[in-house]
C-alpha cells in the first residue's frame, strides 16, 4: 500500500513539473501545394523523445522548453525545422513541400504506432492492387493483421473476430452506417475524396464508442486551395468524377466526387434475352461533396454532404393492343449523411471541435403495377421499409493545461430512429404498417495523455454512456486505459484496456451478394453487445525509421450479441420480427499479430501474419455448445510489396494467405419423410462450423503508368491490374450435391459428394483516369510548379 | 416480382459465367447404421410406416429395410402387425382414431427394437367461417381474398396447428399476406401456429390468399401433435439451409428433427376438419 502511495505521489509532483518553463505550441500541418491537412505528420522536439502526431484534422500540440528546434516530417514529403526560441504559446501553421525523400530530417523517436492503429494513406491505397484496378480504401486496409472480411472480393471489414455491424465507420467524423456497393465488392468511399484511413483495434481513444469491434476513421481531402481542378477515371464496374478548387479567395474549398456504375447495360441485356418483355438491372451511385472555409488562422468551417444508394430493379411492360400493363418490382439501399464542423483553436493550449451531423440508412423493397385499358387507369404500389437514422452533436475539447498533460473532454448526443419495419402504400404514400422505436444516447468522455516521465504514457479516461427510450434505460461507464512504455529510443511497448457497449445489432446473412442486411436497436428483449478487451503489443524500428516491426496479443470477451435464428435470413414482412433474433449470445476471441515494413525507398511494403482464434455461444444455436465463428480465420498472412521503377511507373504485388473458412459438415444421411408424403434424402449435419474449407490464397499484382500530354497538359493515369493471377479457386462455399450439375435435386441413388464453389477466376482488368485542370491557371506556374503539380498532384 | 427475380437470375448468370464448381476431396467420416423410422399418423386413415437405415455420406445408395417386424399398439394393446408393402413401406388397415395412444415397435435383426409412441390430437372444430372475395389488392395489383375462421381454444394446454387452403385448380402456395400473431409468433412463412398465446376461449385467424379467378376454395385445419409441429418448422429450416441461395447466401444448416430414440425419424400425427367447399 505504502508503494502505491509513494508512486502516487511522485506521479502527482510529475504533473505540475515546476522547474521547467515549457511553452506550447500548437497548430496544423499542411500541403504547400494544395492545402490539404497532413494527417500522422510527426512533430519532433530535437535531440529527444518529445513528440506528437498530428490527428484527423492536422491538428498538433506540442509542450516544449525553448530554445528549441521542432522537426516536423510526413512520408513523401520533404521535413522541415521550426525554430522556437521564446517563451511564448503559439500557434503555427507548417506547410511541407511533397518530396520524393525525406533527406533533411531523420527520424527518431518514431511514435507510429503500427498495430492496436493501422493507418493507410492515399498513397497506399493506389498501390494496393484490386478487383477492377480501382482503388478501394477498405480492400486495401484488409491485407493488414488482424483484418479480414467476409468473403472473396468483398470490401466488408471483420475485426479480429467481430461481426460487420460492429465497426464505428466514421466519414470526417461523423458515423456511417452502411459502407459497401454491389453486394459488398466495393466500398461506398470514392477514393477520390479519400486522405487516408486508420482503424483502431484495440484500445479506442474515450471519444469513440457505440460498436465493439473496431474504429474506421476515415477523413476527406479538402479541395486544392488556389486551383480548379478535376479527374475522371473509368474502371471496368464504374465511372468517377472529381471537381475541386476554391471558392472566391483562397480561404474557401470545394471537392465534389461522383460515381456510377457501368454494367446496367450487360445485365439489361441478360435479362432480357432470359425473358421477352422483362427486363431488369443493377447499379448504384453516389455522391460527396465537401466545403471547407478557414476565414481565420483560429477558426474552420465544414460542410460535408454523401448520398449514396444501391439499386436492383425488374421491370416487365405488357404492351397489347387493347391494353399495357407496366409492373416493376426492386430493392433499393443506401445512406445519406449531411453534417457541419466547426474547429476553433481558442488558444495555443485549447482546441475545440463541435459536430452536427443527420445519417440515414435504409432499405425498401417495393412493387408497383401500372395497368390502363385505354378506358381505364388503375395504379398501385407497396414498399417495405427498414431505416436508422442518427441526427447527433459533438462537441470534444482538447486541453493542454501542463506539459505532461493533454486532456480530451467532450459529450456526444443522438437521436435514433429505428424502424425496422414499415409498410407504406406508394400511390397515397401513407405508411400501413410500422414498427419501430426512438433512442436518445448520450455520451461524455473524458481522457488524459499524461507523460510522467519521457520513457512512460499513459492515457486514462472513460466515456460515460446514457441509453434511454420509451420502454429502455440503460446507463453504463466504459473504463479505457492504454500505457506506453518507450524502452529504448527505437522500441516501445503497450498495455491497453477498454470496456465498450453497442446498443444496435446487425442482423446478416453470410455470403449474400444482395444486401439483407437490418439493424436493430438494444430493447428490454435484445439486450446491448459488450465487449472486454486486453491487448499488449511492442514494437520497434531500425534503420532510422526505414524498418518498422510490430508483435501484439489479444483477447476479446463479447457479451449480448445477437444474431439470426438458424434458418432464418431477413426480417422483412414479419411485425412480430424478434421470433426470428437469437439474442444473448457471447463470443471470444484472441490472438497474436505481427507486422514487418519497409516505409521508405523505391521499394517499400511489408511482411504480416496473425493466429488467432473466434467463437460464439447462443442457448438456441448449435445445441448451446460453443462453436467457431463464422468468420474464424486461424492463420492469416499478407506480403504486399510496391517497387517504383522510375518516376512514372509502379508495379505492386500483393500476396494472401488466410485458413479456410469453418462450415457445417454433413456426417450422414437418411430417408426422412416428407410432408407431402413421399421420401426424401436428409443430411445429418455434425457440429456446427466444425470443419473448414480449404485454405484460401491469391497474389495480386497490378502496373500504374503515368502519362504526362504535353499539349494538353493533362496527367493521366493508366492502372492495368490482374487479380488471382494463378488463378486459384478459392471456395466461396461448399455444398453438397450428387453432381456437379446445377440442378439441385437430391437422387438418393448416388452417393453425395462436397462440392466447392468459386466466383473468382483469374480477372484482368483495366481502368484510365485523367487529371485536367480547368482554369487553366498553370499557365502562369513555373516549370518545377507544375511538374510538382504532376508528380504529387494524386498522392 | 417475377421481373425482380429475372433481375436476379441476370445476376447470377453473370456470376455462373465467373463462376466454377468442383468436387472437394473430402474423407466422409464412418456415420453409424441406424434404424430410421418414418410415420405419420393421421385420424381416420390407415397407419404406414417407412423403415430405412442411415448411411455414410458416400456411401453409394440408401437402403431401405425389407425384414422388419412392426406391430402397432392402440392404447397399450397390439391391434396389428404391419406387412411390407414396397420400397421400405409397411402399411396396416388399422384406421387410427383422434384421441388414442399409438406404439410402434420396429424390430430388425442385428439392430436394437426402437419403439416410438405418439398420441392422435382430438381435431378442432370450425366455430365460424367468414369468406369474402375481394378483400385487397396486393403490391403487384393482384387482388386477394380472404377466408376467417373461428376455433375453440383449450387455455388448459396448448394445442398445435396446421391451416390448409386447397384453391381448386390453384396449385402451389397462394397464401399472402401472413400477419396473424400466432403464425408470426412461430416465424414462418406458413399457416403453422400454436395457441399458446390466446388468451380467450376461441381464436380468429384469417388467411389471405390469391384467387383471381375466384375458383372453390375449401380449408382444412390440422391440429398437430407436438412432434409433429416441431417436424414442420424443422423441415422448412432444414430446406432453407439444404443448398445455398447462390445469391442470397449461405443460410446456416439446421438439423432436421427427430424423435426416434436410438434412431432418427419422426413419429407423429395429426387429425383434422375440413370446411365445406365455398364458392366465392
Amino acid at each position: 500500500m505504502k508503494y502505491y502511495q509513494i508512486l502516487t505521489f511522485f506521479l502527482f509532483l510529475s504533473l505540475f513539473d515546476p522547474a521547467s518553463s515549457q511553452v506550447s505550441i500548437s497548430g496544423f500541418i499542411k500541403d504547400t501545394l494544395t492545402g490539404e491537412i497532413l494527417i500522422g505528420a510527426h512533430i519532433v522536439e530535437q535531440g529527444t523523445t518529445n513528440a506528437a502526431i498530428s490527428d484527423t484534422k492536422g491538428y498538433f500540440t506540442i509542450k516544449v522548453n525553448p530554445p528549441i528546434a521542432l522537426e516536423i516530417s510526413f512520408i513523401g514529403y520533404a521535413g522541415k525545422e521550426l525554430l522556437v526560441d521564446q517563451n511564448i504559446d503559439s500557434v503555427v501553421h507548417i506547410s511541407l513541400m511533397p518530396g520524393t525523400e525525406m533527406e533533411s530530417v531523420v527520424i527518431r523517436a518514431r511514435n507510429q504506432n503500427i498495430l492496436s492503429v493501422t493507418t493507410l494513406n492515399r498513397r497506399e491505397m493506389y498501390l494496393t492492387p484490386s478487383l477492377g484496378a480501382t482503388p478501394d480504401i477498405l480492400k486495401a486496409i484488409q491485407i493488414k493483421p488482424g483484418i479480414t472480411t467476409q468473403n472473396e472480393g468483398s470490401s466488408v471489414l471483420l475485426v479480429r473476430g467481430g461481426n460487420p455491424g460492429e465497426n464505428l465507420y466514421l466519414l470526417d467524423g461523423i458515423p456511417i452506417l452502411h459502407v459497401n456497393h454491389l453486394g459488398g465488392f466495393l466500398s461506398v468511399f470514392n477514393p477520390e475524396i479519400i486522405n487516408s484511413l486508420s482503424i483502431y483495434k484495440d484500445g479506442f481513444p474515450a471519444k469513440f464508442g457505440g460498436k465493439i469491434s473496431s474504429v474506421v476513421d476515415i477523413t476527406q481531402r479538402e479541395g486544392h486551395n488556389s486551383e480548379h481542378k478535376g479527374s475522371f477515371s473509368i474502371g471496368v464496374t464504374d465511372a468517377s468524377l472529381c471537381l475541386e478548387g476554391p471558392i472566391g479567395s483562397r480561404k474557401m474549398t470545394y471537392i465534389i466526387t461522383s460515381r456510377k456504375t457501368l454494367i446496367e447495360i450487360p445485365i439489361i441485356y441478360l435479362t432480357t434475352k432470359a425473358s421477352e418483355g422483362y427486363y431488369g438491372f443493377y447499379g448504384f451511385h453516389d455522391i460527396n461533396a465537401k466545403i471547407s472555409w478557414r476565414p481565420n488562422e483560429q477558426n474552420s468551417i465544414h460542410f460535408n454532404i454523401y448520398q449514396g444508394d444501391d439499386y436492383v430493379r425488374g421491370i416487365n411492360i405488357d404492351d397489347e393492343t387493347n391494353f399495357l400493363s407496366r409492373s416493376s418490382a426492386g430493392n433499393t439501399w443506401g445512406n445519406l449523411l449531411v453534417s457541419s464542423r466547426w474547429n476553433r483553436n481558442i488558444s495555443p493550449t485549447l482546441f475545440l471541435t463541435n459536430s452536427l451531423s443527420f445519417t440515414q440508412y435504409r432499405l425498401f423493397s417495393m412493387e408497383k403495377v401500372y395497368f390502363t385499358d385505354y378506358n381505364t387507369e388503375q395504379e398501385t404500389g407497396t414498399k417495405y421499409r427498414s431505416l436508422v437514422q442518427d441526427i447527433s452533436f459533438n462537441s470534444e475539447w482538447k486541453y493542454s493545461p501542463y506539459k505532461k498533460l493533454n486532456l480530451d473532454v467532450g459529450m456526444i448526443f443522438s437521436y435514433l430512429n429505428y424502424k425496422p419495419y414499415e409498410k407504406i402504400d406508394m400511390i397515397t404514400k401513407n405508411t400501413i404498417e410500422e414498427d419501430g422505436s426512438q433512442f436518445i444516447e448520450s455520451s461524455f468522455f473524458v481522457e488524459g495523455n499524461y507523460t510522467p516521465f519521457s520513457f512512460l504514457e499513459i492515457i486514462s479516461g472513460g466515456r460515460l454512456v446514457n441509453y434511454l427510450s420509451t420502454n429502455y434505460r440503460k446507463t453504463y461507464l466504459e473504463p479505457r486505459i492504454k500505457t506506453n512504455l518507450t524502452i529504448a529510443q527505437n522500441l516501445k511497448m503497450n498495455v491497453s484496456y477498454m470496456k465498450i457497449h453497442q446498443n444496435s445489432h446487425l442482423l446478416f446473412t453470410p455470403q449474400a451478394f444482395y444486401n439483407n442486411e437490418v439493424f436493430v436497436p438494444a430493447d428490454p428483449d435484445i439486450p446491448p453487445a459488450q465487449c472486454d478487451e486486453l491487448a499488449t503489443g511492442c514494437e520497434f524500428t531500425l534503420l532510422e525509421g526505414d524498418f518498422s516491426m510490430g508483435i501484439e496479443l489479444y483477447h476479446k470477451w463479447m457479451t449480448g450479441l445477437a444474431t439470426y435464428k438458424e434458418g432464418y435470413t431477413n426480417l422483412f414482412q414479419n411485425m412480430n420480427w424478434k421470433s426470428m433474433i437469437e439474442t444473448n449470445g457471447k463470443g471470444e476471441s484472441y490472438g497474436i499479430e505481427f507486422i514487418a515494413q519497409k516505409n521508405y525507398g523505391d521499394l517499400t511494403g511489408y511482411l504480416s501474419y496473425s493466429l488467432s482464434k473466434s467463437t460464439r455461444n447462443y442457448e438456441g444455436i448449435n445445441y448451446g455448445r460453443t462453436y467457431l465463428y463464422e468468420y474464424d480465420r486461424r492463420h492469416c498472412g499478407s506480403v504486399s510489396l510496391n517497387y517504383k521503377l522510375s518516376n512514372t511507373i509502379s508495379v505492386s504485388l500483393t500476396w494472401i494467405y488466410q485458413t479456410g473458412l469453418p462450415y457445417t459438415p454433413a456426417i450422414g444421411r437418411y430417408y426422412a419423410q416428407s410432408i407431402y408424403n413421399f421420401y426424401y434424402e436428409a443430411l445429418v449435419y455434425g457440429e456446427k462450423n466444425s470443419d473448414r474449407m480449404k485454405d484460401y490464397h491469391r497474389l495480386d499484382c497490378a502496373i500504374m503508368w503515368d502519362r504526362y500530354n504535353k499539349k494538353s497538359k493533362f496527367k493521366s493515369t493508366w492502372t492495368l491490374s490482374v487479380y488471382n493471377l494463378y488463378n486459384r479457386h478459392n471456395p466461396y462455399f461448399y455444398y453438397y450435391h450428387h453432381d456437379l450439375s446445377p440442378e439441385i435435386i437430391p437422387d438418393p441413388s448416388k452417393p453425395v459428394s462436397l462440392i466447392q464453389m468459386s466466383y473468382f477466376p483469374i480477372i484482368p482488368s483495366i481502368s484510365y483516369k485523367i487529371y485536367f485542370n480547368y482554369n487553366r491557371s498553370d499557365k502562369k506556374t513555373t516549370f518545377k510548379q507544375k511538374l510538382q503539380n504532376w508528380l504529387y498532384y494524386d498522392y | 416480382m417475377k421481373a425482380l427475380k429475372i433481375t436476379y437470375a441476370g445476376i447470377f448468370t453473370l456470376l455462373i459465367i465467373l463462376s466454377c464448381r468442383e468436387y472437394v476431396e473430402n474423407d466422409f467420416p464412418e456415420y453409424p447404421e441406424m434404424l430410421v423410422v418414418n410415420s405419420i399418423l393421421i385420424a381416420d386413415s390407415p397407419i404406414k410406416v417407412h423403415v430405412s437405415k442411415s448411411h455414410n455420406m458416400d456411401t453409394s445408395k440408401l437402403q431401405y429395410i425389407d425384414d422388419a417386424s412392426i406391430e402397432i399398439f392402440e392404447n397399450g394393446e397390439l391391434v396389428d402387425q404391419l406387412s411390407y408393402d414396397s420400397n421400405g413401406v409397411y402399411s396396416s388397415d388399422w384406421i387410427v382414431k383422434a384421441g388414442d395412444v399409438y406404439k410402434c415397435l420396429v424390430q430388425v435383426p442385428g439392430y436394437s427394437t426402437i419403439q416410438c409412441i405418439d398420441t392422435v390430437p382430438e381435431h378442432s372444430e370450425f366455430i365460424d367461417i367468414q369468406h369474402i372475395a375481394f378483400a385487397g389488392k396486393s403490391g403487384d395489383g393482384s387482388s386477394y381474398s380472404s377466408i376467417s375462421f373461428s376455433f375453440p381454444v383449450d387455455r388448459e394446454h396448448t394445442s398445435f396447428y396446421e391451416a390448409k387452403l386447397y384453391v381448386q385448380g390453384g396449385g402451389g402456395n397462394q397464401l399472402t399476406k401472413l400477419i396473424d400473431p400466432l403464425i408470426l409468433s412461430t416465424g414462418l412463412p406458413k399457416p403453422v401456429f400454436t395457441d399458446e398465446l390466446v388468451q380467450e376461449d376461441s381464436y380468429t385467424m384469417t388467411l389471405y390468399y390469391h384467387n383471381s379467378a375466384l375458383r372453390p376454395v375449401l380449408l382444412e385445419l390440422r391440429t398437430l401433435s407436438k412432434g409433429y409441429y416441431n417436424y414442420l418448422v424443422s423441415t422448412y429450416l432444414y430446406q432453407q439451409g439444404r443448398y445455398p441461395g447462390f445469391t442470397g447466401g449461405v443460410v446456416p444448416t439446421s438439423q432436421l428433427y427427430s424423435n426416434i430414440e436410438g434412431g432418427l425419424g419422426i413419429y407423429a400425427s395429426y387429425s383434422s376438419i375440413s370446411s365445406d367447399t365455398i364458392i366465392p
